[in-house]
């Protein structure tokens, strides 16, 4: 191969794909507001992520997998532990994880702040992310019980 | 050093490396975190979010300004002329430097933008673009004056200037978490599978036609062909990030093809480094230089492209995202492809800066290898946990706690790895900075 003809290859691999990657992202674009239901994108959700962002939530706890590994996804923490456990936790983390070796700090945060942090995990947890984490996933504790119940 | 303004390079060097300790040891403060009970009144004031981003902001702002210097180390002499202006350069480097040491202080306040890696607060933002600005006008403006192109100038430029445009999808705030992270991916992602490794592409072709004497045609051309390759597969491979987020079904497809074809690129650049090497004209005055060249690309390979196949596919990732896999492949890849990378470049340039011609080996080697194993040793204990992790939460839906404390045995093993990394991180840092020169002139 002459050095031309491996410049003409690197330009036309690369618009292949940036152009694959740009249509791809306009169809996500529309797309997305379907399954993140944009329509309950509310005041309350959107504060609630500007309170998740104000305490760094996201550098110890990962959501929708992303961020750090220190403590449990928060993607489906409102299915798990519903508003109430999630602001009993943030108000009183010293006191819940009393007794676990592994701390969460108390941050102070407000009960109105909390409130908004809710609605956002709650927004959250709604998403259609292809069922994502397994842990917390329906379908998979669904197939888990009949498994028991045939079994038995 | 050809050129007298190649010198700068040698204060973001130095500040590079002095960062790179300092983002080692946060490392073993989040290490410890992993398995020791750290008391509530600790991690009230200093929770482990704040030492994580200071371990990761470390961690990119000491490889960018290693890539900053490496750019104004090798301009010079591929475009045979002095850098435009010398005054900017260390403008930029006080400004960059400046920001960095306020954006950790302003986390010890809860001065934090909130999302991972891109933590520094928004109006620092501005200023780290302003530094970007004042440095592609430097170089663009030094490649542009002495017209003399070449294509290791062009992928160079090419490679930074995409770096820069990406950062600027990290900035706004996206009501969407969704379409947040969509961005957040072209920032990560694009950088680390697309912009960085067209400049260690260049940084990379520079020190081997230096070293080896081969034909500058021929690295030019294995140049043009990894480059496509890198950014046919690593654009559209950016949707192996875009699995789990809420983003349409069909990037199960396109992320998992595209990007289980990134290891491609990857393999090429060991063979064609290994070749160069094998086929070198001129004679070796510092093998170390050929070892941590050599040990880049390999590491490379282990850490991007073998780390990153094993949990690409989306049948995979569903039971590894997120977990310890994960922290086992950022770290092997980082340090694999981009803090050995800048390594290389420190040992091919400190000499010169020194003048030193042959420099005393021993020490450089015991740091090289006391890095690299223990850094494998580290991948490897977080991989381990990893797949304790991916089995007893994942698939068996053990609770998190539960889990971890199956994991705390390789987190301990994780930090005993971690300060011998450490070791090795400062015997090498005082190895560069005090080079002495070899004793004898035998061979
Ligand atoms: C003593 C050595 C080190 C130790 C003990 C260490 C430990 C850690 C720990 C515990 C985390 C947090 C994982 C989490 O989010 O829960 C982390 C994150 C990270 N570290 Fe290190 N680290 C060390 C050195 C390094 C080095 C040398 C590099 C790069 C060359 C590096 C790159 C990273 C990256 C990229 C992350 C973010 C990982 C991710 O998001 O997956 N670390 N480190
Ligand atoms: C030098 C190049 C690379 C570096 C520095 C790197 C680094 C990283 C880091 C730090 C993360 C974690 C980000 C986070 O969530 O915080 C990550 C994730 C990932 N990387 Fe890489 N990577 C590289 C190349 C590759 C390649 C070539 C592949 C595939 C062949 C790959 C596959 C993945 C996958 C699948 C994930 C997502 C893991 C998850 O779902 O949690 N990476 N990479
Ligand atoms: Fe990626």
């Amino acid at each position: 191969m002459s050095n031309k003809k491996a410049f003409w290859f690197f330009v036309v691999a690369t618009l292949l794909s940036a152009g694959l990657f740009i249509y791809l992202t306009v169809d996500t674009h529309r797309q997305v507001k379907h399954l993140t239901h944009e329509d309950n994108l509310t005041d309350e959700v959107i504060a609630g992520k500007k309170v998740w962002e104000k305490y760094n939530c996201n550098d110890c706890h990962t959501i929708l997998g992303f961020g750090g590994y220190y403590a449990p996804d928060m993607t489906k923490a409102y299915k798990r532990l519903g508003g109430e456990g999630i602001a009993a936790i943030v108000k009183n983390p010293d006191q819940i994880f009393a007794s676990s070796w592994r701390k969460m700090p108390n941050q102070n945060v407000s009960d109105a702040e909390i409130a908004n942090l809710t609605s956002f995990l709650k927004w959250i947890s709604e998403i259609n992310n292809n069922d994502w984490p397994p842990q917390d996933s329906d379908r998979a504790k669904a197939k888990e019980a009949l498994k028991l119940l045939s079994n038995k | 050093m050809q050129y007298k303004t190649q010198g700068i390079a040698r204060s973001y060097f130095t500040v590079a490396l002095l960062l790179f300790a300092l983002q080692v040891v946060f490392g073993l403060y989040l290490g410890l975190s992993y398995f020791a009970a750290i008391p509530q009144n600790i991690v009230n004031v200093f929770p482990f979010a704040t030492a994580r981003a200071f371990h990761t902001n470390l961690l990119v702002l000491w490889l960018l300004l290693g890539f900053m210097g490496g750019a104004y180390f090798i301009t010079p002499e591929e475009t045979k002329s002095e850098i435009y202006s010398t005054k900017l350069a260390y403008l930029q480097l006080i400004l960059l430097v400046g920001t960095g040491v306020t954006a950790l202080v302003g986390f010890l306040f809860g001065w934090n933008q909130g999302r991972p890696l891109l933590e520094i607060p928004r109006p620092l933002d501005f200023v780290v673009v302003i530094g970007a600005l004042i440095f592609l006008f430097n170089i663009g403006m030094t490649m542009i004056k002495a017209r003399n192109w070449t294509a290791i100038q062009g992928t160079l430029l090419g490679g930074l200037v995409f770096l820069a445009v990406m950062y600027l999808f990290g900035m706004p705030f996206y009501k969407n978490a969704a379409i947040d992270w969509y961005y957040w991916w072209w920032v990560i992602h694009l950088w680390v599978e697309g912009a960085w490794e067209l400049i260690t592409a260049a940084l990379m072709a520079f020190v081997l036609l230096k070293i080896t004497g081969v034909e500058r045609r021929v690295v030019e051309k294995w140049l043009y062909v990894e480059m496509g390759l890198f950014l046919f597969t690593g654009i559209a491979g950016t949707g192996h990030h875009y699995y789990w987020l809420g983003a349409p079904k069909y990037w199960l497809w396109v992320g998992g093809i595209f990007s289980s074809l990134e290891p491609v690129p990857i393999v090429l650049m060991v063979y064609d480094t290994w070749n160069h090497v094998k086929e070198r004209r001129e004679q070796i005055k510092n093998p170390l230089t050929f070892v941590y060249a050599v040990g880049c690309s390999i590491y490379h390979l282990l850490g991007a492209g073998v780390w990153g196949l094993i949990h690409t596919l989306p049948q995979i990732n569903y039971y590894t995202h997120g977990s310890q896999v994960t922290v086992s492949h950022g770290h092997l890849a980082f340090f694999g492809a981009y803090a050995l990378l800048n390594l290389t470049l420190f040992y091919f340039a400190f000499p010169q800066f020194e003048r030193v011609e042959r420099y005393d080996e021993k020490r450089g080697r015991i740091g090289f290898w006391t890095m690299s194993l223990s850094m494998l040793g580290m991948g490897l204990a977080f991989g381990v946990a990893g797949v304790v992790q991916t089995y007893l939460e994942r698939v068996l839906g053990m609770d998190y706690m539960a889990t971890q404390s199956y994991m705390r045995l390789w987190f301990q093993i994780v930090f005993v790895f971690g300060l011998a990394f450490l070791i090795g991180v400062i015997i090498t840092a005082y190895d560069l900075l005090k080079l002495s020169p070899a004793k004898e002139a035998a061979a």
